[in-house]
C-alpha cells in the first residue's frame, strides 16, 4: 500500500530551513576568518557596509569605488613606507602598509602559540588516554562485581558532579601546592584523570553487555583483568570514542584551571595564551581574530578527521542517558 | 583500533620530544642561565604589546650586561590576572621574586610581611638615589616614612586631538583647549552631524564609568580626595564632585560627547569618528602600533578646571621576601638598572612612561626624543602638579563601587547629586568597616 | 555474574579513588569548612560562624545575581530545547547531505568559549559589529547590545544557544532514531497528519530524551559563567548579566573574600540539588519510558 506523498517540495523546504540555520551557525566563523585577513582600515572604516572578502583576496571585479580607493591608498602607502624606511624617517605617524598575514604575524609574535599548542596537545592526549583507562576500569568494577559500599560509592561519585567547579578551584589549588605540583604538567593533568561522568557513562554501557559472557569466560579460566582487556574493551569501542572526543574537547578548551595552576610561559596552554593576548591586544580586532582562528583551527581539523568515527559511535551508543 | 592506539602513543612521545627540544632551545637562547650558576630572579608583570617588547629588550640588556643575575620575565597578561596570581602564589609559596603592583596591594603585603623594605638597599648605595627620584613618585612609594615599593611604569592622562579636524572646524591646531569650558565649546564646534541630525563625528570621547578620569576632573574642580589616615569620610558628593559628573553628563546629553567601553575610544580616534579623547599617555604607543595613526594629531595636557591637577596611573614594583638574600640583591640590582638615568630615559622615550629619576628628565636621550616628536612633551608638563589616588587597603573596593555609580549616572542621566550622595554614603560604610 | 561481595574489586578503583578523593571529595568538605571563615588568602582564616551565610541573605547583589541566573535559565532552556528539537526533526528526514548538516551544527560545540566569545564580542560591537551593520542595512536603528542593560542578557543568551545547539541536536537525533518506525507507518495508514504524528508519537516517545536534555540544561544554566566573564566585564551594564557563578568568582578572585564566595557556592549547590530533585520526583512522572 503506497500513499502519494509530496516528497520533493517538502524536502526543498527542509533544505531551505537547514541551510538558513547553517548560515547562522557558520557565519561567526566566516566573519572571524575574514576579519583576520583585514587591515585596520577595512575593519574600522567601512561604515555600515558588510564586506565579506578582505581587500587582498577579493577579485577586482567585485570592488566598488570605496574598495578601490582603499586599495589604492594601500598601494600608495607601500611606496611611501619604503621611502620612509630608505630615508630613515619612520615614526609612529608613518603609514604602514598592510600585508595579508600581518594579523597572524602580530598574534604569533606576541605569544609563542607553537609552544602553547604543544602543551595543549600533551595535556589533552594525556588526560584523554588516562581518564579513559581509569574510568573504564572503575566502570567495569561497578558493572560486573559486587563489593562493600558499592551503592554508597556510586552516589558519592554522582554527587561530585553537582558542585560548581569554581568552588573547587581554591581547595584544589591549595592541595596541589602542598604536594608541590603548582606550575607543573602534573597540575594540568592529574586532577582531570578521574571523571565521574565518564564512569557513569561507561557503566551504563557495560550493563548492556550480556552477563553470560563473563561467566563463560571465568569457566574458561579467564582472570578478571583478562576479561576486561580481551572482551570488554574491544566491545566498547563506540562509547570509548565518544567519551574520548568529549574529554579531549573539554581539556583542549579548559581555561580557568590552567590559568590558576601554571605560571611559566613554557607551561601555558592555548586558551590561556589566547586570553592573555586578548588582554594585551585590547580592541585590535584583526590580530584578535587571527589568534582566535589559530585556537579554533586545529580542533576543527581534528574534528573533521575523527568525524566518521564520532558519528558511528554516536549511532551505536545512541547517546543513551 | 590498534593502529589508532599506537599512533596516539607515538604522537604523545613526539610531543614530549618537541617540548624537550623547545625547552633546550629556550635555555640556550637565554645564555644557559640555569646551568651557569647565575641567580635567577623571577619577575611577574602585566606589560604586553608594544610596551612589553621594549621592556623585554631592556631586561635582555640587563641579563647580558652582567654574569651574576638572570631576570626571568613572565607576562601575566593583565593587572587583574597578575594580582590574582600573586595572591594565589603567596599561599602556594611559588611566587615571584619581583612583581609589578598597585599601592593597595603593597599596603596588604606590608601588613602581612610579604615584601622587603627598600630603605636598607637604597642606603647601601654610594649614590644618593632618593634625592634623584621625582618627588611625587617618591611620596607615592613611601608608606609611613619607609620606601616599600619602587616606581616602575607610571603614566599620566593626556588629551589627544585630531589636528585635521581642528583645522576643518576653524580652530587653531596648535592651541588645544586649556580649560574644561573651552574643551566643552570645542567639542560643540567639532561635532559633525549628517543631514538627518545623526552624529557622524563626536567632538569628545571618554571612557565609560572610568574612575580615574572622574577623579581627575574631580580634583581639577578643586575636590578633596579621601585622605590616607583611614578616619576621613568621602567628599565626592561635594560641589566639585557634582561639577565633575555634571560635566560629562551634560556633554553626552547634548550629543557632542560619547562614552566608550574599554579602549573603544582609541579605535574611534584612529577611525576619525571622534575629534578629542582623553586617556593615558601610553595609549599613544598602542594607537601608533599596527597601521599607525594616519592623520596629523596632537597630544596636550588635560585642560584644567579650577586648578591644574592630574592623577598618576600605572604600577610600582615590589621585592618579595622569599628568604634568599642573593635573590633580593639581584632584584634590587635589576630595579636599579632599569630606573637608572640612561635606561630610564630610554624607557620613557620609547614607552612614554614617566622616568623615575630627575636626571633622566634632563638626559639628552629624552631631549632628542622630544625634539623628534613634540607629542612626547605633554606628559612632562603635568609632572609638577601630579597626584596619586589614596593608598588605602580598601581602595579597590571603593573604586569598584564608584564605577558602578558612575555607570548608572550616565546611563540614567539623573541629577548628579543623587548618585554622588549614595556613592559617598556607601564609601563611608567601607571606610568605617575598614577602620575597625 | 560474580555474586560474591569482596574487597578485591577495589583494586580497579585505586587510581580513580585516590584522584577523586584528593581533588573532588576532600575539596568539597574543605570548601564547606572555609565558608565559615573570613579569609583573604594572604592572612590566616578567621572563624566567623554563619556570618557569611547570614550576610548572603541580606546582600541585594546576591538576589540580583539569583534573579539574573533565573532569567538566563528560563529563557535559555526552552529556547535551546525548542531550537535543537526543530533542527533534529528536520534532520530526521531521509534527505541528502545529513552528514554535512550534522557537522556544521556541531562546530560551535567543539570550539572554545574563549575564542567564540571574542568573535561574538566583535559581532555585537556597537560601532564596528556585524549585527548593527545588518540592522542599519534593514533600516532598523542600531543598538548598544552588550553595553545596554536591557540587551546584554539577551545577547549572552543568543550566543549560548548558538554554542550549545549542536550538542542537543545530536542527543535528540539519537532519541528520534530510537522511536520504532512502524509506529509512524501505522499512524500514516490511519491518516494522521504530520502534526498529529508529532503530538501522539514523537513527543511522548521522545520524552525520556527531552527530560535528560532538560535536566542537564537546567544544571548547565545555573552554572553559566564563561560567556558572562568573557563578554561582559564586571557583570555587565548595571550588573544586568551578573549571574551567580560570576558573582562567586568575583568575590573569590577579584575581591578575595573566599569564605563568602564559598558560602555562595554552597547555596548554589543546594539550589541545583533541589531543582534536580524536583525534576526527578515531579517532572519525571510525566516522562514516558517504554
Amino acid at each position: 500500500m503506497k500513499f502519494p506523498r509530496p516528497k520533493q517540495p517538502f524536502h526543498i523546504v527542509i533544505h531551505a530551513c537547514l541551510i538558513a540555520g547553517s548560515i547562522f551557525m557558520l557565519f561567526p566563523f566566516i566573519w572571524m576568518v575574514s576579519t583576520s585577513f583585514k587591515s585596520e582600515d577595512e575593519i574600522l572604516k567601512t561604515g555600515n557596509t558588510i564586506v565579506l572578502m578582505p581587500d587582498l583576496v577579493r577579485p577586482s571585479i567585485l570592488n566598488n569605488d570605496a574598495d578601490r580607493a582603499r586599495i589604492q591608498a594601500r598601494e600608495k602607502s607601500i611606496t611611501s613606507y619604503a621611502q620612509a624606511v630608505a630615508s630613515g624617517t619612520v615614526s609612529g605617524k608613518t603609514e604602514k602598509p598592510f600585508y595579508m598575514w600581518d594579523n597572524y604575524r602580530e598574534a604569533g609574535a606576541a605569544q609563542p602559540f607553537y609552544r602553547y599548542l604543544l602543551n595543549t596537545l600533551l595535556v589533552s592526549i594525556s588526560i584523554t588516554a588516562g581518564s579513559l583507562i581509569f574510568a573504564s576500569l572503575a566502570a567495569y568494577a561497578f558493572a560486573f562485581f559486587n563489593f562493600p559500599f558499592k551503592d554508597k560509592l556510586f552516589f558519592l561519585m554522582l554527587g561530585t558532579m553537582m558542585l560548581p567547579q569554581q568552588a573547587l578551584l581554591i581547595p584544589d589549588y591549595i592541595i596541589l601546592s602542598r604536594i608541590g605540583w603548582i606550575n607543573t604538567y602534573m597540575a594540568l593533568i592529574v586532577p582531570w584523570l578521574a571523571s565521574a561522568y565518564s564512569i557513569f557513562f561507561l557503566r551504563q554501557f557495560f550493563l548492556q553487555l550480556p552477563k553470560d559472557l563473563f561467566d563463560a569466560a571465568v569457566i574458561d579460566g579467564c582472570t578478571r583483568l583478562q576479561f576486561y582487556y580481551k572482551i570488554v574493551l574491544p566491545l566498547s569501542k563506540p562509547p570509548m570514542v565518544t567519551l574520548g572526543i568529549f574529554s579531549f574537547l573539554a581539556s583542549w578548551n579548559s581555561f580557568v584551571w590552567p590559568l590558576i595552576v601554571t605560571n611559566d610561559t613554557g607551561l601555558r596552554v592555548i586558551q590561556v595564551g589566547l586570553s592573555y593576548f586578548s588582554n594585551e591586544a585590547g580592541t585590535r580586532w584583526g590580530p584578535l581574530m587571527a589568534a582566535s582562528t589559530m585556537t579554533i583551527l586545529p580542533l576543527v581539523v581534528m574534528y573533521f578527521m575523527a568525524q566518521r568515527q564520532f558519528v558511528e559511535s554516536q549511532a551505536m551508543t545512541g547517546m543513551k542517558e | 583500533m590498534r593502529t589508532f592506539l599506537i599512533a596516539t602513543f607515538i604522537s604523545w612521545f613526539l610531543i614530549v620530544g618537541l617540548i624537550a627540544y623547545d625547552n633546550a632551545g629556550t635555555t640556550r637562547d637565554r645564555g644557559n642561565a640555569a646551568m651557569s650558576g647565575r641567580v635567577e630572579v623571577v619577575f611577574w608583570h602585566a606589560m604586553g604589546g608594544p610596551l612589553g617588547k621594549v621592556m623585554e629588550e631592556l631586561i635582555d640588556r640587563f641579563n647580558n650586561g652582567q654574569k651574576k643575575y638572570f631576570v626571568k620575565s613572565i607576562s601575566m597578561g593583565s593587572y587583574d590576572t597578575l594580582a590574582k596570581k600573586i595572591l594565589a602564589s603567596l599561599v602556594a609559596k611559588s611566587g615571584p621574586d619581583i612583581a609589578q603592583n598597585y599601592e593597595t596591594l603593597t599596603k596588604k603585603f606590608i601588613h602581612h610581611k610579604k615584601i622587603v623594605c627598600l630603605d636598607a638597599l637604597i642606603a647601601s648605595e654610594p649614590e644618593d638615589i632618593k634625592k634623584d627620584i621625582v618627588p611625587v613618585l617618591l611620596a607615592n612609594n613611601t608608606f609611613d616614612g619607609k620606601i616599600w615599593s619602587f616606581p616602575f611604569n607610571k603614566s599620566v592622562p593626556v588629551l589627544y586631538y585630531n589636528k585635521e579636524m581642528f583645522r576643518k572646524a576653524g580652530i587653531d591646531p596648535e592651541r588645544p583647549p586649556r580649560t574644561m569650558e573651552e574643551m566643552a565649546s570645542y567639542a560643540r564646534t567639532l561635532t559633525v552631524r549628517d543631514e538627518k541630525g545623526q552624529v557622524k563625528i563626536y567632538g569628545y570621547s571618554t571612557n565609560k564609568a572610568n574612575v580615574w578620569m572622574f577623579l581627575c576632573r574631580f580634583i581639577q574642580f578643586g575636590g578633596r580626595l579621601v585622605d590616607e589616615t583611614g578616619s576621613d569620610t568621602s567628599h565626592f558628593h561635594e560641589a566639585a564632585g557634582v561639577k565633575a559628573l555634571a560635566y560629562i553628563q551634560d556633554l553626552v546629553k547634548e550629543g557632542v560627547a560619547n562614552e566608550a567601553q574599554g579602549f573603544d575610544h582609541q579605535n574611534d580616534f584612529k577611525a576619525q569618528r571622534v575629534a578629542m579623547i582623553d586617556n593615558s599617555i601610553v595609549s599613544k604607543v598602542h594607537m601608533e602600533a599596527g597601521s599607525g595613526i594616519r592623520f596629523d594629531y596632537g597630544v596636550a595636557p588635560l585642560p584644567s578646571g579650577a586648578t591644574d591637577a592630574v592623577i598618576l596611573s600605572g604600577s610600582n614594583i615590589n621585592i618579595f621576601d622569599n628568604g634568599d638574600p642573593e635573590k633580593i640583591k639581584g632584584a634590587w640590582e635589576f630595579i636599579k638598572f632599569f630606573t637608572s638615568t640612561d635606561i630610564g630615559a630610554e624607557w620613557s622615550a620609547r614607552t612614554t612612561y614617566m622616568p623615575v629619576r630627575i636626571s633622566s628628565l634632563h638626559s639628552p636621550i629624552l631631549k632628542s626624543a622630544m625634539d623628534k616628536d613634540a607629542n612626547l612633551r605633554a606628559p612632562y608638563v603635568q609632572m609638577d602638579y601630579c597626584r596619586y589616588e589614596p593608598r588605602l587597603a580598601c581602595w579597590f573596593e571603593i573604586r569598584d563601587l564608584m564605577a558602578d555609580h558612575l555607570e548608572r549616572a550616565t546611563l540614567e542621566m539623573g541629577p548628579p547629586s543623587k548618585y554622588l550622595e549614595q556613592m559617598s554614603r556607601e564609601i563611608d560604610g567601607i571606610l568605617r568597616h575598614a577602620a575597625d | 555474574m560474580n555474586k560474591r561481595s569482596d574487597w578485591s574489586a577495589y583494586w580497579y578503583f585505586v587510581p580513580v579513588f585516590v584522584i577523586m578523593f584528593c581533588f573532588q571529595v576532600a575539596p568539597i568538605f574543605y570548601s564547606l569548612a572555609i565558608s565559615f571563615y573570613r579569609w583573604d588568602l594572604i592572612g590566616s582564616p578567621e572563624w566567623v560562624g554563619v556570618e557569611n551565610f547570614s550576610r548572603l541573605f541580606d546582600d541585594p547583589m546576591f538576589y540580583k545575581s539569583l534573579w539574573n541566573t533565573l532569567y538566563y535559565a528560563m529563557v535559555t532552556v526552552p529556547l535551546s530545547i525548542g531550537a535543537a528539537l526543530s533542527v533534529a526533526l528536520l534532520l530526521n528526514n531521509p534527505i541528502s547531505g545529513i552528514g554535512i548538516y550534522r557537522t556544521i551544527y556541531f562546530i560551535p560545540v567543539i570550539t572554545s568559549i574563549n575564542a567564540v566569545a571574542i568573535v561574538w564580542n566583535f559581532i555585537y560591537h556597537p560601532d564596528y559589529g556585524l549585527l548593527n551593520k545588518l540592522l542599519v542595512i534593514m533600516s532598523i536603528p542600531p543598538q548598544k547590545w552588550l553595553q545596554d542593560p536591557f540587551w546584554a542578557m539577551p545577547c549572552i543568551i543568543l550566543m549560548s544557544v548558538w554554542k550549545g545547539l549542536g550538542y542537543n541536536v545530536i542527543i535528540f537525533l539519537a532519541g528520534l532514531q530510537n522511536i520504532p518506525k512502524h509506529l509512524y507507518e501505522a499512524a500514516r495508514i490511519d491518516g494522521a497528519t504530520r502534526l498529529q504524528q508529532f503530538r501522539h508519537i514523537t513527543w511522548p516517545l521522545l520524552s525520556p530524551t527531552t527530560f535528560f536534555v532538560f535536566v542537564m540544561s537546567v544544571i548547565g544554566s545555573f552554572q553559566v559563567f564563561s560567556q558572562v566573564y568573557m563578554m561582559t566585564p564586571r557583570g555587565g551594564p548595571l550588573k544586568s548579566t551578573m549571574v551567580i557563578v560570576y558573582y562567586l568568582y568575583q568575590k573569590a578572585f577579584e575581591k578575595f573574600e573566599f569564605g563568602y564566595a564559598l558560602a555562595i557556592a554552597f547555596v548554589l549547590f543546594i539550589m541545583i540539588f533541589g531543582v534536580t530533585l524536583f525534576n526527578k520526583l515531579y517532572l519525571e512522572k510525566k516522562v514516558h519510558y517504554s
